[in-house]
Parts: structure tokens; sequence; C-alpha cells
């Protein structure tokens, strides 16, 4: 009783005008965004940080995660019409989603994965609420030690999941861990990397590093290829499935919002890598797999029912633990402590209404992602159609404007500048920007709880080692760090890795 | 990716070196006892170590034959110069010049010299780009933008 009761409490914090309407604007900055390509939920969220400061910490946050599974909704369009998918997590949905699109079956493909979405949305929040009060008691359990551990666990699995060499995801990960410790030590008041500047005492700031890594690395990379777009022609008639379609897809949708919510809450986990495995099952279970690559329906709705459903056990670790299990989590963490909320165990206690009034905000925007995507799917197409030089003068200014408004430094655009040309680069080597973003994040925290477990245990290391929960999650994270060694998962490792590439 | 892996790795064993250095200077402290300097220079050794193994993997792992190395940079690389500097600029005038028209010369550039748009549609859009964001920001949500030689 007492979860219906913070529930509907939830609800009428969601409701508020104020709430609703940062809500709302989100999910559809958010649809907006997975449609078109170049731009993910992670460089827009950065772009709006700065949007959110004025606002109150529930609308702040309403809206951040609005965006993000917004995203997840809009990035199937661009799968389905053009073949190029809005964000990583549609990159599986272009296989069948543009197969049927050239059958003329292109208003299904859109309207069963918008319905897809949406029960996986639906579905993972209803984990969430069952899930997350549980995992709340239990994290108060957790001591330095097992904060420590589980942080190392988190980047452990970001890190194998990067693209190519794991020894540069590895570095960059290490090189985060630094870049977050950048400015005075809380505890010895010691200025560390700071080269006598100023405005580095207190650290560099997270919006203009994402700023510049997501937002001006790639309009950079756009500018130097020709981006060609064949986007399919065709009038869209037909969003609605018929139960024939239902009837193909319902065990798709099951297995879609399982696969999602489970993979959503690993730490690293996420929205893309669930959307594969669901194709895979889908292909593994379907009884004619011929006709996958030809355009099956259970290949479109398993993937978006999946990367929708991840969305919502994604925020399992960070609203329970306070541990981001991926990048765009790690932005909503930013997002909390600029408001000066530290999510974690005591969150769901100390800010019910910020927590339950974020779940319940998720639940509408699903609704309204349904009802508002179905009809403007013409207009989402429009949208489509606009060049990428019109957009991207506005994208670099959001960015200079964004990262000045933080602080109102012009020293915090040098450094957005800085990042912009470094994640250029980065590409050009093939070091990847996800580990480095959540290392970054991660930083401070992993270092204060490093030292107070040492300080605790009077330099004993091996107290990481003989508390369970610490000792599991290093274990998990030396397998994982290890495994490219054993040349069958080493085999598996990169084919997830070309897969997503591809 | 041969060469510019060899590039990458010694381009970090820099940086790893860098970082062991001033986590020495900023105190390792004890064990017991972590000081400022700690993480920094354990990872510092860790981004050696991995810089290290890198060029040595490159080095002794044959490439495979059929390995055509993709160029360098795409055919748009002046333009990624050019947008590079413009940036630059953009902050640098940002305070004397004033947020908008700084901005507005900043869009006008990218939309006339970049995406080669006619004078009218240049102007109009440095023009609506710059009133609608200062609008957003300065109006609505009472960010102090800088207003330069317009004061």
């Amino acid at each position: 009783m007492d979860l219906l009761y913070q529930l509907g409490n939830g609800f009428l914090v969601a409701l508020k005008p104020i709430n609703f309407l940062y809500g709302f604007l989100g999910v559809l900055i958010g649809t907006l965004v997975g449609v078109l390509p170049g731009l993910g939920p992670v460089a827009a969220m950065s772009l709006l940080f700065p949007v959110t400061f004025k606002a109150s910490p529930e609308a702040a946050i309403i809206m951040l995660s609005g965006i993000y599974y917004g995203a997840m909704y809009g990035g199937s369009t661009t799968s389905i019409l053009v073949n190029i998918p809005g964000e990583a997590a549609s990159v599986v949905t272009c296989l069948e989603g543009y197969q049927m699109a050239r059958r003329g079956r292109a208003g299904v493909a859109l309207g069963m994965s918008a319905f897809g979405s949406f029960i996986g949305g639906t579905f993972s929040l209803v984990g969430l609420v069952l899930l997350a009060p549980p995992l709340t008691k239990f994290a108060l359990q957790f001591g330095p030690a097992e904060y420590f551990s589980l942080m190392i666990l988190g980047l452990a699995v970001l890190i194998y999941l990067a693209h190519g060499s794991m020894i540069k995801a590895l570095i960059m990960a290490a090189f985060g861990l630094v870049l977050g410790l950048i400015g005075l030590d809380v505890i010895s008041g010691y200025p560390r990397l700071t080269f006598d500047r100023l405005e580095l005492m207190d650290g560099i700031g997270l919006v203009p590093v994402i700023m510049g890594l997501f937002g001006v690395s790639e309009v950079l990379v756009n500018m130097e290829q020709v981006i060609q777009r064949d986007i399919y022609d065709v009038k869209i008639k037909g969003l609605f499935p018929t139960l024939r379609d239902w009837a193909e897809s319902k065990w798709a949708l099951v297995r879609g919002s399982l696969i999602g919510f489970f993979f959503g809450i690993l730490p690293g986990g996420g929205a893309i890598i669930s959307s594969f495995l669901s194709y895979a099952v889908e292909k593994r279970f379907s009884k004619h797999p011929e006709r996958f690559g030809k355009g099956a329906i259970e290949g479109v709705v398993g993937p978006e029912t999946a990367n929708n459903a991840a969305t919502g056990g994604a925020f399992i670790p960070l609203l329970t633990l306070g541990i981001p299990s991926n990048v765009v989590m790690a932005m909503l963490l930013g997002a909390f402590m600029i408001h000066g909320i530290s999510p974690g165990p005591l969150l769901m206690k100390q800010h019910p209404d910020l927590f339950w009034g974020v779940i319940a905000s998720m639940y509408i925007g699903n609704f309204v992602l349904l009802i508002l995507n179905l009809p403007l799917i013409g207009l989402w197409v429009q949208v489509l159609k606009v060049p990428y030089k019109i957009l991207f003068p506005s994208i670099l200014l959001f960015c200079l404007i964004g990262a000045y408004s933080v602080s109102n430094s012009v020293f915090d655009i040098y450094m957005m500048i800085l990042f912009g040309v470094f994640g250029y680069l980065m590409k050009k080597f093939e070091f990847e920007g996800a580990p480095l973003i959540l290392a970054f994040v991660l930083s401070p925290l992993l270092e204060n709880n490093l030292r107070k477990a040492l300080i605790l245990s009077q330099g004993d290391f091996s107290t990481f080692f003989t508390r369970p929960i610490s000792l599991a999650c290093l274990l998990i994270a030396a397998f994982i760090l290890f495994s490219p060694l054993i040349p069958a998962l080493h085999k598996k490792r990169e084919e997830i890795a070309l897969e997503e590439a591809s | 990716m041969r060469s510019r892996d060899i590039i990458a790795s010694f381009f970090w064993l820099l940086i790893g070196a860098g970082l062991i250095y001033e986590g020495y200077r900023a105190e390792l402290g004890t064990l017991q006892e972590p000081g400022s300097g700690f993480v920094i220079f354990w990872m510092g050794i860790v981004i050696v170590g991995l810089s290290l193994l890198l060029l040595f993997i490159t080095l002794f792992k044959p490439a495979p034959a059929d390995e055509h190395p993709s160029p360098w940079f795409g055919p748009g690389l002046s333009k990624v110069l050019i947008i590079s500097i413009a940036l630059l600029l953009y902050a640098y005038a940002l305070i004397p010049l004033g947020f908008l028209l700084t901005t507005f010369l900043f869009m006008f550039f990218l939309f006339k010299a970049i995406n080669l748009q006619t004078w009218l549609v240049s102007i109009s859009g440095a023009v609506i780009s710059s009133l609608v964001i200062y609008l957003v920001f300065s109006c609505w949500l009472a960010v102090q933008l800088p207003e330069g030689i317009l004061r």
C-alpha cells in the first residue's frame, strides 16, 4: 500500500504543470535528436543542461530523463526510413526495419516499434518500482570498499563493451579518472594538476567535457565526411498493426521487455547491448529464421522493445546506489549533483518527491510518446530532410552558449574546444569517449571511497577481498577484463564490437 | 592503423610519465593514509604500462595482408580546421565584442563561408539564431551574457 501511496504522490509531482511541461519538452526533444542522425541523447542532454539550471531538481531530472527515453523512440524512425540509426541502440533496427520499408510496410514497422517501445518502457518502469525499494535497503549495507569495487565493475563492463582495442578503452578510463581529480583535493586542500590556473581549482566541468567530446567532435567528424542520406520516399500508411502483426510480435514483445530490463540494470550494459541480444534471440527462436534480413517484424519489435525497456532498468543502479551504469546515467548524476542532490540509497527517503516524481513522469512520458509519435511520424520524416549544413551551426552555437552559461566563464569555452579537438583526434586514432566520461564522473567518488576504505582498514588492501560483495564485484571485473585472453570469449567480444560498428 | 597506434602509444607514454611526476609531487602518502597524489600516481603507472603494451602489440603483431589503411583525414579537413579556428576566435572575441555581435559574426561566417549560402540567407539565419538564443538564455533563463561594445 505504501508503494502505491508513494507512486500516487509521484504522479501528483509529475503532473504539476511546470514538471509536465519540462517532461513534454524532454520527450519531444529526445524524439527529435533520436530522429536526427549525428546527434545522440548524450549530446542533446549536454546541450540542454543549462536550460535545467533554473528549473527545480524534479523538473530538471524529468526533462533530461525524457530526452533519454524519447531518443530511444525516435531512433527507430531513421533506422526504418533511411537505414541510418538515429542513435546507437537503433543500429540493429536497420536490418529488418529498412527491409520492411522497402516492401511497403514502413507504416507497420514504425507503428509496431512505437507500440513495442511503449510496452517495453512500461514493463521496465513496473520493474523499477518493484525492485528499487528492496535494492535501496540492500544498498544501505554497502561500505566504501563495496562502493569502490562496484564502480570498478561498472568501468570494467563498459571497457569490455567498447569498440576495438580494450587496451585503448582502458587508457581512456584511466585518463578519465585523472581528469576527474583535477582541482583542490577535498581532504588535504592540495591543488592537483591545476598548473596554477585559478579556473582549474574547482576542477573541469562536466558540461564542457561532454559538449566537446560528444557535440563539437561529432560536428567536426561529420563536416569532414560527405554525408549521404537516402530517404525511402514513400507515403507512410497503416501505422496501426493488424491482429496478425500483433500475433507475430507477441513473444518478441515479452522477450524484448525481459532482456532490455535485466541488461539495462547491469553496469555498462544498457540499451545497445540489449537490442543486439534481443535481435539474436528473436532470430534463434523464430520458426522461420530465413525471413530475417528480408523484413521480419520480430526483428524490429524485439530490439525496439528491448532498448526502451533498458532505459528503465538503467535507472536502478543510479537511483538506488548512486552509481551510473552508462554515460547517459553519468550525465544524470551530474544533473543531480548540480542541484545539490546525491542519488543513492537515501534518495528515496530524503527526496521522495523527486524519486517517485521522476518514475511517475516516465510512465506519463511513455504514454505521451505513443500518442505524440504516431501522428507526428510524417513531421519526423520532414525533419530528416533538413540538411546537416543547416543543423551544424545551431549545434555549435548551443555548445558554445551551453559551455559558457554553466559558470559564465570563457575558460569553459576553451576547455570545450580543447575536448572537441581531442575527441575528434580520438576518433581518428580509434579511442572511444564513453569509458572516459564514465570514469571522469565516477572519479571523485571512486577516489573518496578508496581512500576511506584504506583509512578504515589501516592500509590493509585485503579489505577489498574479505568483504563478500566487494570480492564478488572485483572477481567479476577481473574476469571481464581478462576474458579476451580466453580465445572463445575474445571472439565473442569482437563479434559484438563488429556488429555495433557495422 | 599501425602508424597511428605507434603515435598514440608514445603520446600516452608521455601523458603517463607526466602523471607519475605530478602524482609524486602532490604527495603519495601511505597506504594507511593515501595522499593527494596517490591515485594520480598509480593511474600514471597504469597508462604507461598500457601504452607500452599497445606499442609492443603493434610492433610485434603481424599486420593482416589485406589491410588497406584508411586515409588519415577525409575530404573536408579544411572545414574542420576552419571551424576549429572560428570556435577559438568566438571564445576570444566574446567578452570584448559581446554576445550578440560575436554570435552574429560567427553564425554568418558558418552560413556564408562553410555552407556557401546566399547573402540574404546567411544574414537572416545569423540574425534569427543570435536573437533566439539571446532571448532564451538571457531573458528566459537569466544567464548573464556579455554585452561588450553594445553596452
